[in-house]
């Protein structure tokens, strides 16, 4: 693949979800790069913004196998990953392996925190190996594989934070808000009516592994690492040299999964954008998505409502250029 | 090709941080070593130091120090290249495009379009303008600084130096020491005009260094001088002399009008004195005296004023013998007075004249020394009888030898009654009897003697005292 079908690829599946999705461009664009990064992302807002709709949409555009999970309380771990089943073969009577949802391309985990934390944890080899183990068979799942999980404010009842471990697997946390007035008109334009969005497939899975492949070679100067280390170790209170508002609120920082998130999106924010290495500016725009939840705020940041976004904006204001 | 391009490059934005480091640590080292050579100018200028030229050669120690510490400033090439990338805003692009060129050729087809797109990028830049201009700040400031010192220097007023206040003092230590004649004062003198020379010639450590010397030696004279205060003080014979060191002209008559056996005699007190004396200015001034009063009786009056010149700052401590001047000139009177009434005492006194001298304490107090001068020359009246008891007194000639030529009869009744006759007892010219008992009599007498200037006119006021004396004993 060429850099210049990265791009066009990336601008003819943003044209297609245009189609349904009213603005949200820097979710997309975040989305965007949970694709070819083969990460996985966590959308948080509250209901009724197009998460899902959203998520539905991009694995029709790309082709992708897609699964949606409608987190419960109730919902049990074996109710995602899968589970034995006793079947009867040829009068012999045996247990196989029942796939659950998870095994698709694409997964929704749709209000991923309103599960139990037990249950959300059902997701971590799936996540981070891209294999799930049931009764001691190890399954591989598709590839490329994304959970993209919706979560309401975990100021809503009925809610469970998610696990730090899980969270850390996350590539990015995307926030959506509302719509403005302008976007809210057409929405209501396009949702009132008989407007009918047919999606062309623009790529499919191997096009999204290409991609990736691709954009793992975009070079990066040593400047540029030096800064994403630089915001990582910044967050963390435990470091010498961390500032005061780091320690004051920050209860742990960000991990080197933070850095190696930093670094990954920015290559792809870079050749989204018609670049051929990774810069600063990539760093930075793509900071907020990638660490805020990774940096655990205290007890006080909380009270003062002091936000992880905050926090890090703080911190490349710091830094400067 | 393009790599090529992107490598000049980069040698080039290399090159001109050198350059403008270079420029700019060169340009920081001149504006210190000449704002230091301007405060060196400065100093010389208010403080008048003349300053040898040597020292305004430390003024090229910034600029030394600034050219062996310039390598270090001097940017690496990554940073220069940095900062080009920065200033033409390539975002990374020439910093990233120049370590993949530094690692080989580019490996895959996006650094080949890296190192592509930043050749064209920096195609129409000129690595001359690539970096910012650098920070001339701290050069500007230095730089004012050295204009505003240099353009205020000539007008910079003066502060008197060390040796012009020392000049001064020189010259009225030297006015006293001219003074002094003593072997130690021509020498500090000498010392004096030495610091004085050198201060003209502003060697000022060396000026110093005489002053100093002339100090140690001022205070060996001074404390021979102490020394010979102290023994001054000890010696009632030579207090007679406060009052002509004082410019009392009377007492120096006195002093000329002494016998030739009171010359001598105060001629060897003072020898005596002297050998005990280390050097200094009153040992000089006091051998003088003792050769006028042996040998040039009529030089004594001009050395007694010189030895009060000469001495100063002992004149005050001297001047306060005063007083015992005239109590050692009045004692030795009646001392003389009493010699001559013991000689016509009846053999049998019941009382000691000498030691009636002691009714005079109101007048001799606390001069120990003076009774024992005195004792030299006094004689009772009545050698080997015993002591008058206090309260007595001796009657004098004086009254024998009053106009009415009759024997005095001492007043029982009435004090203010002035009689010569009393209720029947008689007081015979000669004997003692206490002094309350005369007092008003001899206090009439007196008056009447001073009033017909019978007393020698520098003796009244002794008198006077005297009397004074008597009426406040209890």
């Amino acid at each position: 693949m060429t850099p210049e079908a990265f791009t066009q690829t990336l601008e003819q599946i943003r044209y297609e979800l245009a189609k349904v999705i009213v603005g949200q461009e820097e979710v997309i664009s975040h989305l965007l790069i949970c694709l070819v990064a083969r990460g996985h992302a966590l959308i948080e807002g509250v209901p009724g913004l197009g998460k899902t709709l959203m998520i539905k949409s991009i694995s029709q555009v790309l082709d992708l196998q897609f699964s949606r999970i409608q987190f419960t309380p109730d919902l049990m771990p074996a109710d995602i990953t899968g589970t034995l089943v006793l079947q009867e073969d040829l009068g012999r009577r045996q247990f196989s392996f029942q796939q659950g949802p998870i095994f698709a391309h694409l997964v929704l985990a749709d209000e991923v925190n309103r599960a139990t934390p037990k249950t959300q944890s059902a997701l971590l080899e799936a996540m981070q190996e891209g294999t799930v183990t049931v009764a001691r068979q190890t399954y591989s799942l598709p590839q490329p594989f994304y959970v993209f999980a919706t979560e309401n404010p975990i100021e809503m009842e009925g809610t469970y934070p998610l696990p730090e471990a899980q969270l850390d697997r996350f590539l990015l946390k995307i926030l959506i808000d509302y719509p403005n007035d302008r976007q809210m008109i057409e929405v209501l334009s396009r949702t009132t009516s008989t407007y009918f969005a047919e999606f062309q497939r623009i790529a499919d899975a191997q096009t999204l592994l290409d991609m990736n492949h691709l954009a793992r070679e975009v070079p990066v100067a040593q400047a540029v690492y030096e800064y994403a280390t630089e915001i990582v170790e910044a967050s963390r209170p435990q470091q010498n040299k961390s500032w005061e508002t780091v320690r004051r609120f920050v209860r742990y920082g960000s991990s080197p999964r933070g850095a190696q998130a930093l670094i990954t999106c920015a290559k792809i924010r870079a050749l989204a954008q018609g670049r051929f290495h990774a810069s600063r500016e990539d760093i930075k725009q793509v900071a907020l998505p990638t660490l805020r939840h990774r940096l655990l705020l205290n007890y006080e940041a909380q009270v003062e409502g002091i936000t992880a976004d905050q926090i890090i904006g703080k911190i490349i204001e710091r830094l400067g250029v | 090709m393009n790599e090529e391009a992107i490598v000049s490059f980069c040698q080039n934005v290399a090159r001109q941080a050198r350059k403008q480091a270079v420029l700019l640590n060169s340009g920081t080292g001149l504006m210190i070593s000449a704002l230091s050579l301007v405060l060196l100018f400065w100093i010389n200028k208010i403080f008048q130091l003349a300053l040898p030229w040597p020292i305004y050669l430390l003024s090229i120690v910034p600029v030394t120090a600034l050219m062996a510490w310039w390598p270090q400033r001097i940017p690496k090439p990554t940073y220069a290249i940095a900062t080009a990338d920065r200033h033409l805003g390539l975002n990374e692009r020439l910093v990233t495009a120049n370590e993949v060129l530094s690692r080989g050729q580019p490996s895959n087809i996006l650094e080949q379009r890296l190192v592509t797109d930043t050749a064209q990028a920096i195609r129409e830049l000129s690595p001359q303008w690539a970096l910012p201009a650098p920070s001339i700040r701290l050069p500007a400031i230095l730089l004012s600084a050295t204009l505003v010192l240099f353009l205020v220097l000539p007008y910079l007023p003066s502060i008197p130096p060390a040796r012009n206040a020392m000049l001064p003092q020189i010259e009225s230590l030297l006015r006293q020491f001219e003074q002094l004649e003593s072997p130690q004062t021509q020498t500090i003198r000498w010392k004096l005009l030495q610091a004085k020379r050198l201060v003209e010639q502003s060697r000022q450590m060396e000026a110093g260094q005489a002053l100093e010397e002339a100090q140690v030696l001022t205070r060996q004279g001074l404390t021979a001088d102490e020394q010979a205060q102290r023994m001054l003080g000890q010696t009632t014979s030579l207090e007679f002399l406060a009052q002509g060191l004082d410019g009392n002209q009377e007492p120096l008559q006195q002093l000329s009008s002494l016998t030739p056996a009171e010359q001598t005699r105060l001629a060897t007190m003072l020898q005596n004195e002297m050998t005990k004396l280390p050097d200094g200015a009153i040992k000089t001034g006091l051998e003088r005296l003792g050769k006028a009063l042996r040998q040039e009786p009529g030089q004594v009056f001009s050395e007694t004023k010189s030895l009060s010149e000469v001495i100063p700052l002992e004149r005050a401590l001297v001047r306060d013998l005063g007083q015992a001047v005239a109590d050692w000139r009045s004692g030795e009177n009646m001392t003389a007075n009493a010699e001559a009434a013991a000689a016509a005492a009846p053999a049998d006194a019941e009382v000691q004249p000498g030691s009636g001298l002691g009714t005079q304490g109101g007048v001799n107090r606390g001069r120990g020394e003076q009774q024992e001068g005195r004792g030299e020359y006094s004689q009772t009246p009545a050698n080997g009888q015993e002591t008058l008891a206090s309260g007595f007194i001796y009657v004098p000639r004086d009254f024998r030898m009053s106009e009415t030529s009759q024997p005095l009869v001492l007043p029982r009744t009435g004090e203010d009654q002035m009689q010569l006759t009393s209720e029947g007892e008689t007081i015979s010219e000669g004997s003692f009897t206490d002094f309350r008992d005369v007092l008003p009599a001899y206090e009439r007498k007196a008056s009447d003697q001073m009033v017909r200037q019978a007393f020698p006119a520098q003796l009244e006021d002794l008198v006077a005292r005297y009397f004074q004396s008597l009426e406040q004993t209890p």
